[in-house]
This record gives structure tokens, C-alpha cells and sequence, in this order.
């Protein structure tokens, strides 16, 4: 719609309203791609009712009747809305198809036929469409006026007579400007004033008793107009505009129209409030995630692309502490933790170790108890880093060297473990010699390693088979629990489960070696017999909150989901009771529970299609999910 | 730790440069019997702009989806590797002559830096009673150059091409530890997946080096220029299984560009391809438990963006990346 074409008084020329009445008439269901196909349904389809309407239209464009024209659109759409019921595809493809025969298919193939398929999936997308468009050409003219400002989100109150007059005026005026040729100097065309009329002409912006309101969009686009230097005078031509304003306040009030006011305004709060809701939405993700980007960026000083070595990898390096320690002035911690592991309650054991390592950061006792008791306790993470602690009192630590093992191979950390094995065997006075040298000197040197990388699979594997061979008649149960994790480490998960069942021969009350059979059998998928060895751990050991995680696999595997999610709760309101066992004041159980039962959980959430549940995993939320599950505390 | 990626498609791609990045520890491989120009990919302009119809699982997570991969996008836009990875940023319009819910878009409207209407002026530009419009700046991604740079990343950090034919996904049980399937189309015959509808797409890639902006009209039309050339297009036949070039459909599309921009009358044809979309609703970015002979095999699938593919990729893969990492951290713990 061009500012030349209205202003200009041409005889007969396209009146700007005219297009709208195209708009009401354009039948939906035969929306045709682009320009050319678009124009043909229109005339091929609504010939007669493009002629009736057309016949009672006053040609000039100064002497058109707003009311009569109204009507013309209110009957016109009446009959549409009927029409657009009906989506019919064109007849000629089911008389074809009718016909059978091979020749439908080369007609399939035909001109007609492809535009008739493509109007039928163009239906498809407009069927996203259709509503807006259906439900605002539904009723009655002023909506098509009304959808034509679509950018104007605010105040539907008083939409039509003031709407389509100021808009005439806002024509009239800048008209006359044009024919009195005060308007035809460059620069006022350019002016924000003219800007400011065509926009009000064109109904993106909406007087409205004086007030100049704009949508959201139109807010920006102001602004930006604003910024610029003729803002100013913008303000100033208000002023003339609210006169003319008023006196075309008092022009015809139909009834019916307030109606679809009501109607309308209702669909527009909706809208706008949809529209906030999802700029809100927006506008703070896309906040957060650029401080989402901005932290890494900073915290990242490195192309991630270029990374220590593998090999050497450890994440674990420094133990974070769980703040807000609630045991931290208690005197004898220490023992207090002993007494909670030997009941068995692992969770309530990890905070005294925490609190009693705070007091006393130099004893190598307190920091190896706590890394065995974080590794039972599912906090892998944290065992790692309180062991390695150990470790730098005192490297020749055999337990502490195993444990270490273990939890490597829990993080699938394959090298660390096997270099973890390769140090306790050296530190075995039974077999430190069927050591090589070349292991040990890999070991002393990382730096100079990146030739020889780390200690080898399967020679470790030749290394402690060497030594199992060396005492045939016993079964040294380390050996075999360190095989049993070499195993573990290569798949051979059978071989594995031989170790560690002949570990438990030698050690039945060891609930951590039935654990390991049972996690061995597991990754062998021999699930039944692994629920057994877990439950003979769990019965020694009932705080072991690893083996009951280890019960919530076995049910994944399983399929059974609901009851996994079920055991995984119960461990992790076992880890967030345990302040409470203590008998001290709760400050953020959150910190006790461990990310693994966390991370599992949330798997199997979205492994039961539960994605609503969701932000409860996100916020830790244990009181929604217990409810959900119907878990209660004892 | 074994990870293989199935699929070499722009989603698979992003998705193993992804998992390198997240997984140190990891083996990364991407197995595919399709690479580069034989992919659907290919034949996408690559410009970002989801419609309103993409979805996810729910709407908070779609516009996840849609916010990470702007910034993946926008910060690769920004590095000095752009040109060579075929990113770039590009603005244009999008005109309407019947409904303004078209020239607006739920999903970008916040994440590009400009989304406005268009002036009563720029209506104008093109022929053709334009009622409605909108200008935005957004980003265009050339998968002609994107995904070669993409898999030589890829081979630089480590990871491993395959190519390979696969009956059953079930196949590569005990060779992984995870598989991730990126396998769009093919996806439909090996997870058996009736959900997935092909929309065919056709488009003619012409030399016009002096469009500078693209022009989408009422959705079906569009003229987007590449690194390389400008694609004009397009169509979008639903459940459609032709990848023959239609002399029609390229008649039809020739016919609506030269309208919306006449100075592409005359102008030399590079190629014509045609591509099949594959869609899905919604977008299937879930990890399952494949039951094999040897256990359950874990299979986090990345299929169905349909005619998004190539604006969504990155945020998909992030999300399922997310997915993969759950599962490897899920193991029975000795």
C-alpha cells in the first residue's frame, strides 16, 4: 500500500480499504504459494462476490461510505465463514482417481494435481493459522480492521468508529498537506510528524482519547525513532492531532460494535497476556544464559579444545567440603564417625570424618576413613580427593591405593586405576617384585610419559595373574578383589565375577566385597543373582547407600522404573536424614545427598516420560518427589 | 568409554563435537553411510529460524533447544573460524499479504538482536501488495562448508569416522557403551518409528551475488543467499518420498522468486536438489534401553527436526549430550 496511490486523487483508483475487503474474502483453504497462485484462486474461486462487492463500492475515493461499506464486509464474511468450512480438495484428482487405472497416475503427476497437493499441505500449514485468522475474521468487519493492526497489542476498548476516523483524518490531513503542497519539500516528507500520520493512518499507531498508544513493538520502533534527533518535535505536533481527535469522538456509535469490542478485547488481553508471558520468559532465558556464556568465557581461560592429557586427568584433585558443616565444634568427631560406620550408617559417619578433618587437616587416619566412607557412601567425586589426600601422607597406603582403584574405575578413569594397581602391587611385600621397572618409572615421571602413555590393560592383567599364580593353595582375597576390578575394567565381567565370589568365600562379612559381586554380575547381566549379593550387603550394612543404589540399576535394567526410582529415594532421604540421626540442627540437607542418585533419578524420570517432574530433580526437591513416589520418612 | 555417534548429518556432527567436548574420557565415533553432499543437510539454506510449529517434549525444553543453539551459533559466528565453517550472520524480511501471525515468530522474536516490523517503505521493496512484514538479523550456517570443517574438528580432537551400513541399531551393542542415533530419515526403518514423515523439499541454488538479504513471502516462497550461491525455494510436500528434481516444482519456484525479486530473472542455475525433511512431533531427544541378547543397550536418539535441523542442531545436541553423560554415570559402582 503505497503513500502515493492513497494520496494521490486519482478517478477509480485502489482504494487502501479495498484491500481489505480482500483480506475478508480470501478463501484459506485454497491458500496458494506466492504471488501468482495466490491471485488466480482469488479470481477463479470468489468471481461473483468480488463483482457484487466491487458494484456497490463507490469508485472515488473521497466520497466512500464508511457505514455501507461496513455492511458490504459484515455480509460478505457471513457467506465466507461458511465457505471456509468447507475444505474441499479440487474435483478433478477424485475423478481421476475414480476412473483407476494406471492413467491416474501420470495425472497424479499432472500440473493441476501437484497444485491441488500443495494447497492441501499448504492447508496443513496453514492449520496453524487458520484459528488466529478464523476466530478474528468470525466476527464481523471491525476484527479485519482490528487484524490489520496487528502489531497494536494494547487497548482494544475503543477500536472502531475512533480507529477507522482518526484514520481518515490522519488521510485527510496528509492529503490536503500533499495537494496544498506544503508537504511536498523533501524534508517534511522525511519528517517524524509525516511518519508519525502515515503510521496512525496505517493504524499501527492508535489515538485514543488523546493518547497515543502503541504496542510493544511499536514501543521499540518509537524509541529508536525517539533516539533520533527530531524527537522533540515529534511531542509538539501531538497537540493538533488531540484536537482533531475529540471532535471526531463524537461520530456514529453502533451497537453491534461494542459487541465485538467485548469480544475482541478479550482476545486481546489473552493474547497480550501470552505475548508478556512469553517476552518475560524470553527475555530472562536469554538473560541467564548470557551469564550463563559469560562466566564460562571467563572461567574457561583455555580453548576447550585444548586439554591436559588424558592420561593424567584427575578432576578431583582439591576435596570440597560440603558447607555449612553442622558438626564442626563438636570435640570428638572422629570417634563419633567410627561408631557411626561400625552401626552402619554411612551418611552420618561422612559428616563426623568431614567435621573431625576441619579440626585436624593434617591426620592421614581421618582422611582415609573419609574417603572409604565417601565411596560407600555414592560420592565418588569426594572419595577420590579425600583419598589422594591420604595418599600424600603417606603413597604407600595399600588400602588407600585400592580404594583409590576402585573409584577410578567407577569414573571410568582407566588409567588412573591401572596405575592406582600397579602401586599397590609395589607396595605388597608379597609380590612388589614381579613388578617390571619400566611400570614403576612411568609412574615417577608424568611429564616425560606422553611417549609411553600409562601403564598398559593387559600387561597389568599378566602382572596380577603372576601373582595369583604365586600362591596357588590360598586365595589372597586382595588379589582377587584386585583382579576382580582389573576385570571389570577390561568387560570381562564373568572372570570378574569368579574374583569376587572367591573374595567372599574368604570374607563373608565383608559387605563391600558382596557389593562388588554384585555390581560384577550386574555388568555381566546376570541380574537376578546380583540382586541377591546386594541384598546379603545390604543386611550387613544396612546404611550402604551404595549398594542400594546399585539396587535402583539393577530394577533400570530391569525396567522396572518405579521401583528404582523407589530405592534411589530411600538412599537419598537416608543421606538427607543423617543431620537429623546426628542430633544436630539441619542446615541444607541438599549438600549430603549424593549428584550420582541425583543424576540416575533424573534418568530414570525421563525414562518414565515423567518430564514434568523435572524442575523437582533441578531444585532437589525431595519432598515433591517422596509424595510423588508415596515414601515416607521413619 | 565408547561412544558412537550414527549419522553424519549436521545433528550428528554437532552432536559428536559435543560429546568430545563434555566427555574427556571418551572414544567418540560417528558411523554413517551418508556424508556431506549426500545428506539432507546439504541441501538446506541453513538459516536460523525455527517456526512455531518445532517442538520438543515441553516448551520450556524447546526453548532451551532454541536459545543454545543460537549461542553456539553466534559464538562460532564470532570466532575467526566463521567463514571456514560457513557461518555468517545475515538479515532480511519476511512479507505477508494475508496474516500477520506469519511475519511474527514465537520462538526468536527474544534471542536475535533485532526482530521488528517492517516500515510501510520496506513493503515496498518488493512487488506485490505486502500487507505485513518484519526484518530480522539472524544467522546463516552453509552446510557445504560447515559440515567438512565439522567433521575435521571432529578427526583433530580424536574421533573416528566409520562408514558403515546398519540393519538394527541393536547391532552395535557390545562394541559401545552408548550410542547416540542421529540418523534422521533412516531412523523411521531402524527404530521402526511411524511418527517420522518425510516433507520433501526442493530448491534451485542460483548465481545473484547482489542479494544481500533474504526474502521469505507468506512462507512458501524464500531466497536466501549462501556463502556460494542464493537458494531460491521452496516446497513442502508432506509424506513425501521423491528425490527427483520436479521440473514443476522448479518452474513454480522460479515463477515466485522472479515475482518477489525480478532481478533474478536470467540469472544462472548452479544446481537443484531436492531433500526430504524429517519431521517429527515432537522432536525425539530421549535416552532408551535397547533390550539386546547381551543386555540393554543404551541409545539416546536425536531425530526428527524436520526443516530445522540445521538451526536446532547444537541446541539438541547439548541437551543430548546432558542425556548421554546421565546414562555413562549410571553403572552398577563396585
Amino acid at each position: 500500500m503505497s503513500f502515493k496511490d492513497l494520496v494521490e486523487p486519482e478517478c477509480g483508483g485502489a482504494n487502501p480499504l479495498m484491500n481489505l475487503g480482500r483480506v475478508v474474502r480470501r478463501d484459506v483453504a485454497f491458500q496458494d504459494e506466492g504471488l501468482a497462485g495466490g491471485r488466480s484462486s482469488f479470481a477463479g474461486g470468489d468471481r461473483e462476490l468480488v463483482n457484487e462487492f466491487m458494484g456497490q463500492i463507490a469508485p472515488a475515493p473521497q466520497s466512500f461510505r464508511m457505514d455501507v461499506l461496513l455492511k458490504e464486509m459484515r455480509e460478505i464474511d457471513a457467506q465466507n465463514f461458511h465457505r471456509q468450512q468447507q475444505i474441499v480438495p479440487g474435483p478433478a484428482v477424485i475423478d481421476t482417481v475414480a476412473s483407476g487405472g494406471t492413467a491416474w497416475v501420470e495425472q497424479f503427476h499432472s500440473e493441476a494435481a501437484q497444485a491441488r497437493a500443495e494447497s492441501k499441505l499448504s492447508s496443513v500449514w496453514s492449520q496453524s493459522h487458520l484459528t488466529p485468522i478464523q476466530g478474528a475474521v468470525n466476527v464481523g468487519p471491525n476484527n479485519i480492521l482490528y487484524t490489520k493492526d496487528f502489531f497494536d497489542v494494547h487497548d482494544p476498548t475503543s477500536m472502531e468508529p475512533e480507529g477507522t476516523s482518526i484514520r481518515q483524518a490522519a488521510g485527510e490531513m496528509l492529503a490536503e498537506g500533499y495537494a496544498a503542497r506544503t508537504l511536498n519539500n523533501e524534508r517534511m516528507n522525511q519528517s517524524e510528524f509525516i511518519r508519525f500520520m502515515s503510521n496512525v493512518r496505517a493504524g499501527n499507531i492508535r489515538i485514543h482519547g488523546g493518547q497515543v498508544s502503541s504496542s510493544v513493538w511499536e514501543n521499540r520502533f518509537d524509541e529508536l525513532e525517539a533516539s533520533s534527533s527530531k524527537g522533540k518535535e515529534e511531542q509538539l505536533q501531538q497537540k493538533p492531532t488531540e484536537a482533531d481527535v475529540q471532535q471526531l469522538q463524537k461520530e456514529k456509535d453502533e451497537e453491534e460494535q461494542r459487541v465485538d469490542d467485548d469480544w475482541a478485547k478479550a482476545f486481546e488481553a489473552d493474547k497480550r497476556e501470552q505475548d508478556e508471558a512469553s517476552d518475560n520468559y524470553n527475555k530472562q532465558f536469554w538473560e541467564r544464559l548470557q551469564d550463563e556464556w559469560r562466566t564460562l568465557s571467563e572461567s574457561e581461560g583455555q580453548h576447550p579444545w585444548l586439554s591436559e592429557f588424558s592420561d593424567y586427568y584427575d578432576p578431583y584433585k582439591e576435596y570440597k567440603f560440603d558447607e555449612e558443616n553442622p558438626m564442626q565444634d563438636i570435640e570428638n568427631a572422629f570417634a563419633k564417625g567410627k561408631a557411626f560406620l561400625a552401626q552402619g550408617d554411612i551418611p552420618s559417619a561422612v559428616l563426623c570424618f568431614e567435621a573431625a578433618v576441619k579440626h585436624d587437616p593434617e591426620n592421614p587416619e581421618i582422611w582415609e576413613l573419609l574417603g572409604f566412607s565417601q565411596a560407600e557412601n555414592e560420592k565418588d567425586p569426594n572419595a577420590i580427593a579425600a583419598l589422594n589426600k591420604a595418599l600424600s601422607f603417606n603413597p604407600n597406603n595399600a588400602p588407600v591405593l585400592m580404594a583409590l582403584a576402585v573409584s577410578y574405575t567407577n569414573e571410568s578413569m582407566q588409567n588412573q586405576a591401572l596405575r592406582m594397581l600397579v602401586r599397590w602391587m609395589k607396595c605388597n611385600g608379597k609380590y612388589e617384585a614381579l613388578v617390571p621397572p619400566e611400570m614403576v618409572q612411568v609412574q615417577e615421571s608424568p611429564l616425560a610419559s606422553s611417549l609411553m602413555g600409562g601403564p598398559n590393560l593387559q600387561q597389568v592383567q599378566e602382572l596380577f595373574i603372576k601373582a595369583v599364580q604365586q600362591s596357588p593353595n590360598e586365595i589372597d582375597a586382595d588379589i582377587q578383589e584386585a583382579l576382580g576390578v582389573l576385570f571389570n575394567l577390561s568387560s570381562e565381567y564373568d572372570k570378574a565375577v569368579d574374583c569376587f565370589q572367591a573374595a567372599v568365600q574368604v570374607r563373608p562379612d565383608s559387605s563391600k566385597a558382596w557389593n562388588r559381586l554384585g555390581a560384577s554380575l550386574a555388568n555381566g547381566n546376570r541380574s537376578v543373582e546380583a540382586v541377591e549379593a546386594y541384598q546379603r550387603a545390604l543386611s550387613i550394612q544396612p546404611g550402604f547407600i551404595r549398594a542400594r543404589y546399585n539396587v535402583g540399576i539393577i530394577c533400570i535394567n530391569l525396567k522396572a522404573y518405579k521401583e528404582a526410582a523407589e530405592h534411589l529415594l530411600t538412599a537419598l532421604n537416608h543421606q538427607a536424614t543423617s543431620i537429623a540421626r546426628s542430633g544436630l540442627n539441619v542446615s541444607s540437607p541438599a549438600n549430603q545427598m549424593s549428584t550420582t542418585i541425583w543424576t540416575t533419578l533424573r534418568m530414570v524420570l525421563s525414562l518414565m516420560n515423567r518430564q514434568d517432574l523435572q524442575p523437582a530433580i533441578d531444585n532437589r526437591d525431595l519432598e515433591t518427589l517422596n509424595r510423588e513416589f508415596s515414601i515416607t520418612n521413619e | 568409554m565408547k561412544v558412537c555417534v550414527v549419522g553424519a548429518g549436521v545433528v550428528g556432527l554437532t552432536t559428536a563435537l559435543e560429546l568430545q567436548r563434555e566427555l574427556r574420557n571418551a572414544n567418540v565415533t560417528v558411523l554413517a553411510d551418508r556424508f556431506e553432499q549426500d545428506t539432507c543437510s546439504d541441501v538446506a539454506a541453513g538459516l536460523f529460524r525455527p517456526s512455531s510449529s518445532f517442538s520438543g517434549p515441553t516448551e520450556e525444553i524447546t526453548r532451551k533447544w532454541i536459545s543454545d543453539a543460537y549461542s553456539y551459533w553466534d559464538e562460532l559466528r564470532k570466532t575467526e573460524h566463521s567463514a571456514r565453517a560457513g557461518v555468517c550472520q545475515l538479515s532480511g524480511y519476511i512479507f505477508s499479504s494475508r496474516d500477520p501471525a506469519i511475519v511474527r515468530n514465537y520462538y526468536i522474536e527474544k534471542v536475535v538482536p533485532l526482530y521488528r516490523a517492517a516500515t510501510e517503505q520496506e513493503l515496498g521493496l518488493c512487488p506485490g501488495e505486502w500487507k505485513y512484514g518484519s526484518f530480522f538479523t539472524t544467522i546463516l550456517t552453509e552446510c557445504r562448508r560447515f559440515q567438512p570443517w565439522a567433521a575435521d574438528r571432529f578427526l583433530e580432537n580424536g574421533g573416528q569416522i566409520v562408514t558403515e551400513s546398519l540393519e538394527s541399531l541393536r547391532e552395535l551393542q557390545g562394541r559401545y557403551d552408548v550410542v547416540v542415533n542421529c540418523t534422521g530419515l533412516a531412523a523411521k526403518r531402524l527404530c521402526n518409528d511411524q511418527k517420522l514423515v518425510p516433507i520433501r523439499g526442493q530448491i534451485i541454488k542460483v548465481r545473484a551475488p547482489w542479494v544481500k538479504t533474504f526474502f521469505y513471502a507468506d512462507f512458501d516462497t524464500y531466497i536466501i543467499p549462501g556463502f556460494e550461491g542464493v537458494s531460491l525455494g521452496g516446497c513442502r510436500n508432506y509424506d513425501s518420498y521423491n528425490t527427483d528434481v520436479s521440473p514443476h516444482d522448479s518452474s513454480a519456484i522460479r515463477e515466485r522468486c522472479e515475482a518477489l525479486l525480478p532481478s533474478l530473472r536470467g540469472s544462472q542455475v548452479i544446481r537443484e536438489s531436492v531433500g526430504l525433511r524429517p519431521h517429527r512431533d515432537p522432536v525425539r531427544v530421549e535416552l532408551e534401553l535397547l533390550p539386546t541378547a547381551n543386555g540393554n543397550l543404551r541409545v539416546v536418539h536425536n531425530y526428527g527436526h524436520g526443516g530445522y535441523g540445521v538451526t536446532t542442531a547444537p541446541g539438541t545436541a547439548k541437551y543430548a549430550t546432558q542425556l548421554v553423560k546421565d546414562a555413562l554415570k549410571s553403572n552398577s559402582k563396585l
